[in-house]
Parts: structure tokens; sequence; C-alpha cells
């Protein structure tokens, strides 16, 4: 058995590739703590929040494709009230600042995307 | 019927080329029943460009001015890098066909207003990839989608009036224009003329229209309308008789729809 140092070098450095990525996340000191959002105090959205969560990309694309593309402007209708489709007009009208709101979760989610490279906050950077 | 098996390879073989080359033929049959054998497009939105009432240095200066900062297209000096919407160019190179060797230089040097043509066949369309640019069905206008431009630049290459810029670099601005309630656009991405979209939905007109009436002299220097309707002012002028309306490089075949008056 004179292969046995060897094997317990190949697992242990299995071991630490399987790993890096949790050593890596505490080296950069990244936080898995749930991010604390601002929230607006009305706390009427036009969807429930875990549906809202899941889904307001599909939802800003869908509005974007028919604004856009389809030149369809209808107001969407929710309870009683109507919004624009719209994301700097009815989304960031009540949340009103992009980095206490949409940029801290997808900072945690590591995403990226690139709505702000064109589209203008209403209130101002 | 006996067939021996290289008889049966032969035909099967056969048999499944034809159906092979029929299925392009099948997609092209089903495309025309989806989309309609006829022209599905409704209104033809148009303007009219009087070159005379545009020789005002003012009028030509309203019109891109408003233009541009309602859309905040940002000032770039350097003259390859330029973004216009609309613009002055020289008679001479607006109307190449229309201009001939003998003729006076302050003709062939006299400012034109040129933007987007709007055509009824727009060779930009044609060529984009990824169908960032269209003609819109309701009401004609060359439509650009932003989010889909991948920066190609098949569409500047296709376009035989050059009315389209490309972002060479992020535009920066004076914090009045970026506060604009518009997008701006990112480096890589086309962009051009919209008959000012986003206000003709609400039932406004174009910027620049709005601009050359407000300039005393400028009133009826650019007019915007409906070809589809006879009585829409655009129609009214194309018929009348005793006003010479001429548009760009009619041989192409494009189809433009800004006249101009000279």
């Amino acid at each position: 058995m004179t292969d046995k140092p060897r094997i317990i070098i190949g697992l242990l450095f299995v071991l630490v590739a399987v790993t890096f990525p949790f050593w890596y996340a505490l080296a950069g000191q990244t936080s898995t703590e749930t991010p604390e959002l601002v929230l607006p105090e009305s706390g009427q959205c036009i969807v429930g929040a875990a549906e809202m969560r899941a889904k307001h990309m599909d939802i800003l694309e869908v509005w974007r494709n028919e604004v856009v593309r389809h030149g369809d402007q209808e107001l969407v209708e929710v309870g009683d009230q109507k919004y624009e489709k719209s994301l700097t007009k009815t989304c960031m009208n009540c949340h009103e600042s992009r980095e206490a709101f949409c940029q801290k979760c997808h900072e945690y989610a590591d995403v990226h995307p690139t709505c702000w490279n064109c589209h203008n906050e209403e209130k101002g950077d | 019927m006996s067939q021996d098996r290289r008889s049966f390879l032969k035909n099967a073989g056969c048999a499944a080329m034809g159906i092979g080359c029929g299925f392009p033929l099948l997609g092209v049959g089903c495309n025309r029943a989806e989309h309609g054998e006829g022209d599905s497009q409704t209104s033809q939105l148009a303007m009219i460009v009087d070159i005379e009432k545009c020789q005002d240095p003012k009028v030509q200066e309203a019109c891109t001015k408003a233009c541009h900062q309602a859309h905040n297209v940002p000032e770039i000096k350097d003259k390859h890098h330029r973004i216009d919407w609309i613009k002055s160019e020289k008679r001479g190179h607006v109307f190449p066909d229309q201009t001939h060797a003998h003729a006076d230089k302050t003709v062939k040097d006299m400012p034109v207003l040129v933007l987007c043509n709007h055509c009824d066949n727009p060779p930009c369309v044609k060529v984009c990839p990824t169908a960032a640019t269209w003609k819109r069905d309701s009401d004609g206008v060359v439509m650009m989608d932003m989010h889909r431009c991948i920066g190609c630049r098949y569409c500047m290459a296709a376009c035989p009036y050059g009315a389209r810029s490309f972002n060479w670099s992020d535009p920066e601005f004076k914090e009045t224009r970026k506060l604009a309630d518009y997008p701006r656009r990112e480096k890589g991405v086309v962009e051009k003329c919209t008959f000012c979209e986003e206000l003709i939905r609400r039932g406004e007109t174009p910027a620049c229209v709005e601009a050359a009436a407000s300039v005393s002299g400028g009133e009826g220097a650019l007019v915007f309308g409906d070809l589809s309707d006879k009585q829409s002012e655009v129609s009214k002028i194309l018929a009348d008789s005793s006003i010479n309306t001429i548009c760009r490089r009619v041989s192409l075949g494009t189809g433009p729809n800004v006249f101009y008056i000279v």
C-alpha cells in the first residue's frame, strides 16, 4: 500500500477544492444574511411580496415588450388602483431609492440588471 | 409488391429528401397565412419640410435643439462620433440626383433639414438581425427597441440616408439633460428619429414641428400628419399641384415619407 499518502493528498485536494467557495466567501467577508430592505409606507404592491420577489423580472419584461414593441399602453388594474406599465413611473414611484431597494437584493443575489444604464430615476440620482 | 433492401433504402432516402425540401416551403406558406399577404398597415405618418422656410438658422437650431433635448441626445464634438436625430445637411448631399454640375454653389450648399424618412420599404428593418428596428403597423413609424439592439450597425450600412447614429461611448450629460423624462442610451447601440413616438402616442406633435412653429417665420416650416387621411395637411400639400414637393433618392425604391417643398 505505497499509494496511501498520494490518495490522502488527493482526497485533501478534492476536499479543499469542493469547499473553496465557502472559504472564498469567508475570506471575502461577503454576508449570507438576507438583505434588509427599506419598504415604502403604503405597503401596497401590484402583486404579493412573494410573487413579486419571484416574478418581478418577468412582469417587467412583459410590460416592456407590450409598451415598446406593441404600443400597448393599457393601464394595469389592481383593485381600484390603476398603474402605468413603467418601471420608473410605477415601481420607482413607491420604491423611491434603487440603492435602498433594488440594489440590495441584486447585490446579494449577484445579478446585474442593466435597466439603469439607460433609464433615469425620476427623482434624480 | 416485393421490394429488396437496396431499393427500399433508395426510395426511403428520396422520400426523406423530398419532405426535407418541402418543409421550408411549408414554413413560408404558414408565415403568409399568419401575417396575411396584403399590407396590414393602417396609416402612414409623414413630414413635409419647407426648404425655404428652414433657411433661417434660428428655425434649424430650434428644431435640432428641441429634438436633441427631448431625447437626451448628447452633444459630441467629434464629427465621426456625433449623434444626430435631425440635422442640417448641404442640399447637394441631400439630393445628389437632383443637383447638377452647373448648379450655383449657394444652391448646392443650401442647408436642408434631414431626419429618418420612415420609409415604406425600410432597408434598415430588413437587415436587422434582432428585429430591434421595425416598421410599426399602426402608423408606419420605423421604431427602435434599444433593449434588443446589439450594435452590429447593419442598419447604418443599409440606410441610404445616413439617418442613424452609433453610440461609440457612453453618453455624458449635463445634469439638466440627464434628468429628462426619457431614457438615455448606452455604448454600442444605434439610434435615430422615431417621429417622437412618445409624444404622438399622446396625440401631440413631434418636438421639431412644435419648435419650428414657435420661431417667428417658422410657422409651417415642418408639417406633420397622416398620409392615409386625405383631409390632413400633409395630404393636402402633397396633392396641391401648385406646390413642388420632392423626396430623397426616390430611385432606390425605399419610399421615403419625409417630403421637401422646393
